[in-house]
């Protein structure tokens, strides 16, 4: 009697693994045919009075929604004069690759970029444009990934007024950077003011719900960098430290990134 | 009991949040998981219930859902001061590392399909408790293979995992005209299994060339979808914790939202009895 009984239990367990294996395999099967408009794939699996016109409606408003999705969230890329070819990529992008799981808006069109950075030959100012856009993407990223300390931060700017009057008495003042910040190069004078010659190296960094971009002299990029390996310390400790700039440099500078809400002050 | 009256949020119907009608609002997940936000979604607003609805937790997959994105959806939530969560019974990737399909694709409504759903639901409300999960009934344009029917299907996940029923009366209005069965018959069967209900409205458009009903969420809720609700509201007396319209497109002017949400208001307050 157990013998039997334990016979039956392995089958029962057998049989439900096997079920969820088949089921594993059916879902990856459907989702990978919907997610490429494959629809002869999912047909043979449509309950009856289902067909392929039903199928074919379901792929086409999805590829309708995405393209809607690209060609609104990166308009600013559709309407540049240097994007002729926007649209033809645009079709051919979701022709090829799927959107990867759990992807929001932001990550398709990061993904989109990126596609066209490896399959594209850009010029400089196109080039540009996309790296624009693509550091944006990766500055709310950050602001996601580190959200307490972007949030701190945030917080902590808005008291920059009161402290930036005070630097040079009160040198104990924490200083700390913006964390939700990338560097990136230009490659063009698209978006460079008279007189600076590419490449430059630029900040992008969060501000708001908006993402800025500054182009630093190489002394400020220097002295970020240099922060960046401290921080967290007091203005007297970067002080002591640094090996670029001395007191009044640094408070300058200081004074200035607090302006355009780069460091803040603890 | 009355229901919870309010409107799923969208950018275009915040001036209306304010009117005295409307004591609930639904906000989307993704709307609201802004990496650069500082406030919350919903600002000072306070609501009698909020209820957090996401997208993408594809319950049907045969994966659980990926802990970032719940850790991320119980995020917003509390900060939202969410009362409940819902998403759809569906699935929209192949597996955890996959490719997403875009849309809800329905569940093939078998023993398998209903093992790894319930599955993937009671580990979604064990990781939200004590904030009460609701699966929507989705709008499908078509069905794969299995072995029950919807209403049996949707009966037992109910019963089996005791989550909350997200009845979309105009999914369910557009699943009967497209697919020939009775939407009455439908609700009446799987109401009693749910012990707790919300309800969404919403209206689309007939496309006379394909002969289908699409839910675009673009146009005034239908007199048939009123109806529907009226009598759903009726069956589960004691058990409708919310109700929100959608809109997605074509969006009313001020005096459009503000005669949909009382018309909601009015049903709800003849059929309970309370004023």
């Amino acid at each position: 009697m157990m013998k039997m009984k334990r016979v039956q239990s392995d089958h029962e367990v057998f049989g439900a693994a096997d079920s969820e294996r088949e089921y594993r395999l059916l879902i990856e099967g459907m989702a990978r045919a919907l997610a490429w408009g494959r629809t002869d794939d999912v047909v043979p699996h449509l309950a009856r009075t289902f067909g392929a016109k039903h199928v074919e409606l379901f792929v086409e408003g999805n590829l309708s929604k995405r393209l809607d999705l690209l060609t609104d969230m990166l308009s600013f890329v559709a309407e540049d004069e240097d994007f002729a070819e926007f649209e033809a990529w645009v079709h051919r992008f979701i022709e090829e690759v799927p959107v990867n799981a759990y992807e929001n808006g932001a990550g398709e069109c990061d993904a989109f970029l990126a596609w066209i950075e490896q399959t594209q030959r850009l010029s400089a100012r196109q080039r540009d444009t996309i790296d624009c856009q693509r550091a944006r993407y990766r500055v709310g990223r950050l602001a996601d990934q580190r959200r307490a300390e972007h949030v701190r931060f945030r917080e902590l700017c808005s008291l920059n007024g009161q402290f930036t009057a005070v630097l040079e008495d009160d040198l104990n003042l924490e200083i700390r950077l913006n964390p939700s910040r990338c560097w990136s190069e230009l490659l063009s004078t698209k978006y460079l003011d008279e007189g600076d010659a590419p490449p430059v190296e630029v900040l992008h960094y969060a501000v708001g719900f908006d993402v800025r971009t500054v182009v630093l002299e190489e002394n400020a990029r220097r002295l970020i960098d240099e922060l960046a390996g401290l921080q967290p310390c007091t203005l007297q400790q970067w002080i002591a430290i640094s090996r670029t700039a001395d007191r009044h440099s640094i408070l300058a500078l200081a004074r200035d990134l607090a302006g355009l809400h780069l460091v803040a002050f603890a | 009991m009355l229901p919870a009256i309010g409107y799923a949020v969208r950018k275009e119907n915040r001036t209306i949040l304010s009117d005295p009608a409307l004591n609930a609002v639904e906000i989307t997940f993704e709307h609201a998981d802004v990496p650069l936000r500082m406030a919350r979604f919903l600002g000072d607003d306070e609501f009698d219930y909020v209820s957090v609805h996401a997208l993408k937790l594809s319950v049907g997959s045969p994966d659980r859902p990926g802990l970032r994105y719940l850790d991320a959806l119980k995020r917003i939530s509390l900060e939202n001061q969410a009362t409940a969560v819902s998403d759809h019974l569906g699935f929209t990737r192949d597996k955890e590392q996959g490719v997403e399909i875009g849309h809800f694709a329905p569940v093939p409504l078998s023993a398998a399909a209903l093992d790894a759903t319930s599955r993937n639901v009671e580990f979604v409300q064990n990781y939200l408790a004590p904030m009460p999960f609701y699966l929507e009934t989705i709008a499908y344009l078509f069905q794969l293979e299995g072995t029950m029917s919807e209403a049996e299907f949707l009966t037992q996940l109910l019963k089996r995992t005791g989550c909350g029923w997200l009845l979309d009366v105009t999914n369910v209005y557009a699943n009967a005209r497209n697919f020939g069965f009775d939407a009455y018959a439908f609700i009446d069967q799987v109401l009693p299994a749910a012990d707790r209900v919300q309800m969404h409205l919403a209206g689309g458009y007939f496309d006379e060339e394909e002969g289908l009903y699409f839910d675009t969420h673009s146009q005034p809720v239908p007199e048939d979808v009123w109806s529907l609700y009226h009598f759903a509201l009726e069956r589960g007396r004691g058990k409708i914790d919310a109700v929100f319209i959608e809109r997605d497109a074509e969006f009313p002017d001020d005096s459009g939202w503000r005669s949909e949400l009382h018309r909601m208001r009015r049903i709800a307050e003849e059929v309970t009895g309370k004023g």
